[in-house]
C-alpha cells in the first residue's frame, strides 16, 4: 500500500473541508451566528466557475478571479437582504439557523434551475492526465486543488492580521459594542465576513470542478464535514478548523483504508458526537459566544 | 361578553364539524384517503417537534431520526418477529424515548447551532446503521410490513386507517394540550426565554429538557411507526435529511408553539405539495422561498395569521359593539352638560 | 406596513392554493411532450410514475423523456388496434412514499389498468405492495433484483436484471482469464444483492474458480476512492469488479484507480454505457468492461442492430440531438412491451387479460434483446451481450483485443 498515494488523498479532501470550515469560522466570529449554507457556498462556485471557464470560455485566472468577486458578492447580499432584516425582526437564533437551512435549499434549487440536474464536467485544465510526484501517480488538478486552497488559507490570513478590515474585524469579534465605539463599522464588517467566507468556498468549488465534477448533492456534503471540522478545531479558530479539516480528511481516508470504507462517516460523525459531549469547546478550547 | 365567548365556542365546534364533514367526503376517494392519513401522521410528528422546538426553544434537525427508528422498531417487531402492531407500536415508542433520553445527555448542555448539528448528526447515524446493518433489510428496507390492527381487527382500507389515525391525531393534539397548560409546559416556557432564570427559580433544567426530547421522540415514533403500517415498505431513503428539514419548514408555516399550528401545516402543506406535482422543478425553490419568507413575515405560521385575523375582526367587532353605548353615552353626557 | 405585507402574502399564498387546485385539471397546451392522437379512437390510458425531482432526478431524466416519445411514436404508427396511447405521469419525487401516493391515485383515481413504473428499485418495491393488491400489471424497469424476488404475480421487467448481467460479468473474467480480483460495492440495494450473489454463500466469483482478493463497500454519492483502492490494490488483484451506483461515480472511481496504477480490467454493470464515463476519465476508460443489453452509439449508422437504431432514430427525432446513454433504450422497451401487451389482451379494460398478454409475450424481439415473459418470474430478457471501452469508444467485447489495449501481451 503506497502510504504517499494516501497522503495526497487525505490533504485533497483535508484542505477542502479546512476551507468549509474556514467559512464557519469567520462567519461564527464576526456575527456569532452559524450558516448552514456554506458547503451549497462550495457548489454555486463550482457551477459559476465551470460556466466562466467552459461555457464562456474565460482564461483559466480570469474565471478563477470572477468567481471569486461573484461568490464575494453573493455571501453579502445574502447577509445583507436575508440574514440583517431577519435579525432586524426576531433575536430568536433558532430562526437564522433554519433560514440558513432555507436558502441551502435555495441555493440548491436554484442551481438545478440554472444548470439542470445533469453532472457538469470540467474538461481538464491541463494537457496531462497524471504527473509523478515522488514516485506516484497524482492527477495535476489535484494538486491545483490543494494548492489553490493553501493559497486561500493564507490569502485569508494575511487578510485578517495584515489589513485593516482584518484588524476591525478581529477587534469586533473581541467585543462588538466597544469596536462600535472607537469607529469600527460593524454591519460593514459582518457583511465582508460573509462576503469572504462565500468567496474562498468558491475557490474550493472552482477547484473541485476538474477532480470530482460538479453536481446539485456536492454541497449537501461539505456542509456537515465543514462543521464537523470548525467544532474539531474549537468553533470559531481558523487555525483550529485548518486543524480539524486535515484531521478528517485524513481520518477518513485512513479509515478506509485500514478498517472500513462504508463505515468511515460514522466514525467521523461519532468523532463529533464525543467532541460535541466531552469538549464543545474543540481542541483550542475556544470560547462559546454567548 | 359570556354570550359572545359561547358564540365563539360554537363557531369553533361548528369549524371542527365542518372539517371533520369535508375530511369523511373527500375520504370517499382512496387516493385523498392516503393523502389525509399522511396530513394525520405529520400532524402526530409535528406535535411532537413544537413541545421540543416550539415550547422547550431546542433546535431540532432530529425529528426524523426519532420517526425512523419508530418505523424500522415497529416493522421489524411484526414482521421479523411477529408481535401484533399496536403492541409493536408503542413498544417502538419506548426505544425512541429511549434513545431520546440518551442523545439529550450531550444535547442538554448544549445550546443554538451546537444542538442543530448535534440533531443533523443524529438522523445521519440513524440512517446510515439502517443502511448498513442485516436487521433493517440494509439499503433494500423492508416491505410487506403488516397492516395496523387493533384488537383483531385489521385496518384493511384506506378510510379505516385513518379513521384510527385521526383519532390518534386528535388524541395527540389534546394531550399536548394538556402538557403544555400545565407545569411541564411553562417550566419550558420558562427555560425558552431564560435558562439561567428558570435554573434561579428552582426549575430543572436538565430534566425538563429531556423531557421535551422524550415527548418529541414518542410523538415522532408514533408517527413513524403509524407510516410504516400505512405505505407499508421502508427504507433509509424515506427517512434522510430532507425529511427533517420537511419537518421544520411544515411546523414552521403551521405556526410554532401553538395549539393547532401542526395540524394546519400538515393540513396545508402535503395537499399543496401533492398538487404541485406538475410544477416538480419549481416545488423545491417555491418552498425555500415559503419558509423564508415566513421567517420574515409571519414567524407564527399561518396559525399566527388566523389568529391575527380573527383578533382583527373581533376587535372591529367589539369596537362597534363597544363604540355604540359610548356613542350614547357621549350623546347624553353632551347633552346633560348643554342642558 | 406590517399588515399590508401580511395580507399580501396571504393573498399569494391562497392565490397559489388556488393556481395549484387549477392546475389539477388544466393541460399545459404548450407541453411539447403532450401526446398527439393520430391514431382515432378513444386512448387508451396507462399510469406511470417517474422521478422528476429529487436527488435521482438527473440520473432518471432520460428515461421520462424517452418514454413520451416512444408513446408519441406508436400512437403516430397506428397506435393500440388503432386507439391511441395516453398516459398519465405523477412524479415519484424520488421517494417510496411518493410512488405509493402515485400509484394510489394511478390505479384509484385515474382507473388505469397498466403502470409503467420508474427505475429506482425502491420506489417499485414500495408500489407493489398497491398494484400486487389491486391486481393491476406494472411493467418495471430498475435492475435491482429485489422486487421480482418477492414472487408478485403482478409485476414485470422490461430490461435486463441483475441476474441476467452478472452471469455476463463472470463470462467476460473468464474470458480474459483472471484468476484474482478485488471486489467493490455501492452501499445500495443494487449493490448489496451483488454482492449476495457475487460473494454470498454460493457465490458465484468462487464457484467460477476466481479467487477474490478483497470487498470492499461504499456510501452513494462518494467520490474518493482514495483509501479503500489502494488497500484493495496492495493485493494485487488482475481485475476488479465494481458494482456503482451512477455514472459520475464510477467515472471517478476508474480515474483513479488507473491513477493508482492498476492496468487490469475493470469490470462493472451496464451503466457503464452512459455517455458520461468517457467525460470524466477519457482514454483511461480503456479496459471497463460492462455487459448491456443493447448500446446506444454516437451515430446512426454505427447501431448493431435494427431495433436499437429504430429507438435511436426515434429520439433523434424527437430531440434532434443523439442519446447518450442506454438507459433510452430501456425506456423504448418498456413502451413498446406495454403496446405489444395491449395489442394482443383483447380486452384493455381487464387487467387480468393485460397480464395474461404479458406473460404470454415471446420473441419479440426489441432494443435490449429478445423478450420471453412465459417463464412466469416476471423477468423478460435473458441475455445481454458484453462490451468494452477503447479509449474513448465502446465496441463489443474482445478479449484479444482488450488484452493487446492494455498491454498485457
Amino acid at each position: 500500500m503506497n502510504i504517499l498515494t494516501l497522503i495526497i488523498g487525505a490533504l485533497v479532501l483535508g484542505s477542502i473541508y479546512s476551507i468549509v470550515g474556514m467559512g464557519y469560522c469567520v462567519i461564527y466570529k464576526s456575527s456569532g451566528l452559524m450558516n448552514l449554507s456554506q458547503g451549497q457556498f462550495v457548489m454555486v462556485g463550482a457551477y459559476l466557475g465551470g460556466t466562466f471557464f467552459t461555457i464562456l470560455r474565460l482564461p483559466y485566472l480570469l474565471s478563477l478571479a470572477l468567481t471569486i468577486v461573484s461568490m464575494f458578492i453573493l455571501g453579502i447580499v445574502i447577509q445583507r437582504v436575508v440574514i440583517v432584516n431577519l435579525l432586524k425582526r426576531s433575536s430568536n437564533y433558532s430562526f437564522v439557523i433554519v433560514c440558513t437551512s432555507a436558502i441551502s435549499d435555495l441555493l440548491m434549487y436554484g442551481s438545478m434551475f440554472i444548470w439542470g440536474v445533469n453532472v457538469f464536467h470540467f474538461p481538464s485544465v491541463f494537457n496531462m492526465t497524471f504527473v509523478k510526484v515522488l514516485g506516484v501517480q497524482v492527477s495535476p488538478e489535484t494538486l491545483l486543488l490543494i494548492g489553490l486552497s493553501f493559497i486561500s488559507m493564507i490569502g485569508l490570513y494575511l487578510f485578517l492580521n495584515k489589513t485593516k478590515f482584518g484588524i476591525a474585524m478581529k477587534a469586533e469579534a473581541m467585543d462588538g459594542m466597544a469596536a462600535s465605539s472607537v469607529g469600527i463599522n460593524v454591519p460593514a464588517v459582518r457583511s465582508i465576513a460573509w462576503g469572504i467566507s462565500a468567496a474562498i468556498a468558491g475557490v474550493v468549488g472552482f477547484a473541485i470542478g476538474p477532480v470530482y465534477g460538479v453536481f446539485l448533492t456536492m454541497g449537501a456534503v461539505y456542509t456537515p464535514k465543514g462543521y464537523s471540522s470548525a467544532i474539531f478545531g474549537g468553533y470559531g479558530n481558523i487555525y483550529g478548523a485548518l486543524v480539524g479539516g486535515m484531521f478528517f480528511g485524513f481520518l477518513e481516508t485512513f479509515v478506509s483504508a485500514f478498517v472500513t470504507a462504508s463505515y468511515k462517516d460514522v466514525v467521523t460523525f461519532a468523532v463529533l458526537i464525543l467532541m460535541l459531549t466531552f469538549r464543545p469547546n474543540g481542541l483550542f478550547n475556544e470560547p462559546v459566544i454567548e | 361578553m359570556k354570550g359572545f365567548f359561547e358564540k365563539g365556542k360554537l363557531l369553533r365546534f361548528l369549524g371542527w364539524a365542518a372539517f371533520a364533514a369535508l375530511c369523511v367526503l373527500i375520504s370517499q376517494k382512496k387516493y385523498y384517503a392516503l393523502v389525509l392519513c399522511l396530513i394525520g401522521i405529520y400532524t402526530i410528528a409535528l406535535t411532537g417537534l413544537d413541545i421540543l422546538f416550539g415550547y422547550s426553544g431546542q433546535i431540532s434537525f432530529g425529528h426524523a431520526g426519532f420517526y425512523a427508528i419508530g418505523a424500522y422498531a415497529s416493522a421489524i417487531l411484526t414482521k421479523t418477529y411477529g408481535w401484533r402492531p399496536f403492541e409493536a407500536m408503542l413498544v417502538s415508542a419506548l426505544m425512541a424515548v429511549a434513545v431520546a433520553v440518551v442523545i439529550a445527555i450531550p444535547a442538554c448542555r448544549l445550546r443554538k447551532h451546537f444542538l442543530a448539528v448535534l440533531t443533523t448528526t443524529f438522523t445521519q447515524i440513524v440512517v446510515l446503521l439502517a443502511t448498513n446493518m442485516s436487521i433493517t433489510g440494509a439499503a433494500t428496507g423492508i416491505s410487506t410490513i403488516p397492516r395496523m390492527r387493533i384488537f383483531g381487527f385489521v385496518l384493511d382500507s384506506r378510510q379505516k386507517s385513518l379513521a384510527f389515525i385521526a383519532v390518534l391525531a386528535i388524541l395527540g393534539l389534546i394531550v399536548k394540550r394538556k402538557i403544555v397548560h400545565s407545569r411541564i409546559g411553562r417550566a419550558l416556557l420558562a427555560i425558552k426565554g431564560n435558562t439561567a432564570a428558570a435554573q434561579g427559580l428552582g426549575i430543572n433544567v436538565r430534566f425538563y429538557k429531556t423531557l421535551a426530547f422524550a415527548i418529541c421522540a414518542f410523538y415522532g415514533a408514533i408517527a413513524g411507526s403509524l407510516y410504516a403500517h400505512l405505505v407499508r415498505f421502508i427504507s433509509p431513503e424515506s427517512f434522510e435529511g430532507t425529511q427533517s428539514t420537511l419537518f421544520i419548514t411544515t411546523l414552521l408555516l403551521g405556526g410554532l408553539q401553538s395549539d393547532y399550528g401542526a395540524l394546519i401545516g400538515a393540513t396545508v402543506i402535503l395537499p399543496m405539495k401533492e398538487a404541485l406535482q406538475r410544477f416538480a422543478d419549481y416545488q423545491g425553490i417555491a418552498f425555500a422561498l415559503l419558509s423564508i419568507l415566513a421567517l420574515f413575515f409571519f414567524p407564527r405560521g399561518l396559525y399566527g395569521l388566523i389568529g391575527q385575523f380573527a383578533g382583527f375582526a373581533q376587535r372591529r367587532l367589539t369596537k362597534r359593539s363597544a363604540s355604540a353605548p359610548a356613542e350614547r353615552n357621549g350623546a347624553s353626557g353632551g347633552s346633560g352638560e348643554g342642558a | 406596513m406590517k399588515k399590508t405585507v401580511v395580507t399580501l402574502l396571504a393573498t399569494l399564498l391562497a392565490l397559489m392554493l388556488c393556481a395549484a387546485a387549477f392546475a389539477e385539471f388544466t393541460q399545459d397546451p404548450n407541453d411539447p411532450y403532450a401526446v398527439e392522437y393520430e391514431a382515432d379512437g378513444e386512448p387508451i390510458i396507462i399510469g406511470n410514475f417517474a422521478v422528476l425531482s429529487g436527488k435521482s432526478a438527473a440520473n432518471c431524466v432520460d428515461y421520462d423523456r424517452m418514454l413520451k416519445a416512444t408513446m408519441k411514436w406508436i400512437n403516430a404508427h397506428g397506435g393500440v388496434n388503432g386507439r391511441p396511447v395516453d398516459f398519465i405521469t405523477y412524479d415519484s419525487a424520488d421517494s417510496p412514499e411518493g410512488a405509493v401516493k402515485a400509484v394510489t391515485r394511478l390505479i384509484e383515481d385515474d382507473d388505469v389498468k397498466l403502470i409503467l413504473s420508474d427505475s429506482q428499485s425502491a420506489d417499485i418495491l414500495a408500489a407493489m405492495s398497491v398494484t400486487e393488491e389491486a391486481g393491476i400489471p406494472m411493467i418495471g424497469i430498475g435492475t435491482g433484483v429485489s422486487w421480482t424476488k418477492c414472487g408478485g404475480k403482478y409485476t414485470f421487467r422490461s430490461t435486463t436484471s441483475g441476474y441476467t448481467v452478472y452471469p455476463s460479468m463472470i463470462e467476460a473474467l473468464k474470458m480474459m482469464g483472471t484468476k484474482n480480483c478485488a471486489f467493490f460495492y455501492v452501499e445500495n440495494d443494487l449493490g448489496q444483492s451483488a454482492n449476495e450473489w457475487f460473494n454470498g454463500e454460493n457465490g458465484a466469483l468462487k464457484a467460477a474458480g476466481i479467487e477474490v482478493t478483497s470487498i470492499s463497500s461504499y456510501q452513494k454519492a462518494e467520490n474518493d476512492f482514495t483509501g479503500s483502492l489502494s488497500a484493495a490494490l496492495a493485493d494485487n488483484p488482475e481485475a476488479i469488479v465494481i458494482i456503482n451506483n451512477g455514472p459520475n461515480e464510477l467515472g471517478q472511481f476508474v480515474k483513479q484507480a488507473r491513477q493508482q496504477e492498476f492496468g487490469g480490467v475493470i469490470v462493472t454493470i451496464e451503466n457503464a454505457a452512459n455517455g458520461q464515463i468517457p467525460e470524466v476519465c477519457g482514454d483511461l476508460c480503456t479496459g471497463l468492461i460492462f455487459p448491456s443489453g443493447g448500446l446506444v452509439t454516437t451515430t446512426l449508422e454505427a447501431a448493431l442492430t435494427p431495433k436499437v437504431r429504430e429507438a435511436e432514430e426515434l429520439y433523434y427525432n424527437y430531440f434532434g440531438e443523439m442519446c447518450t446513454g442506454s438507459a433510452v433504450l430501456r425506456s423504448y422497451d418498456q413502451a413498446m412491451v406495454a403496446a405489444q401487451a395491449l395489442r394482443t389482451c383483447g380486452n384493455v379494460d381487464d387487467p387480468d387479460a393485460i397480464r395474461d398478454a404479458i406473460l404470454a409475450i415471446k420473441g419479440l424481439t426489441l432494443a435490449q434483446g429478445t423478450y420471453d415473459f412465459s417463464a412466469g418470474d416476471g423477468d423478460g430478457l435473458a441475455t445481454c451481450d458484453i462490451y468494452m471501452y477503447n479509449g474513448t469508444e465502446k465496441t463489443v467485447f474482445d478479449p484479444d483485443l482488450c488484452r493487446k489495449l492494455l498491454g498485457m501481451e
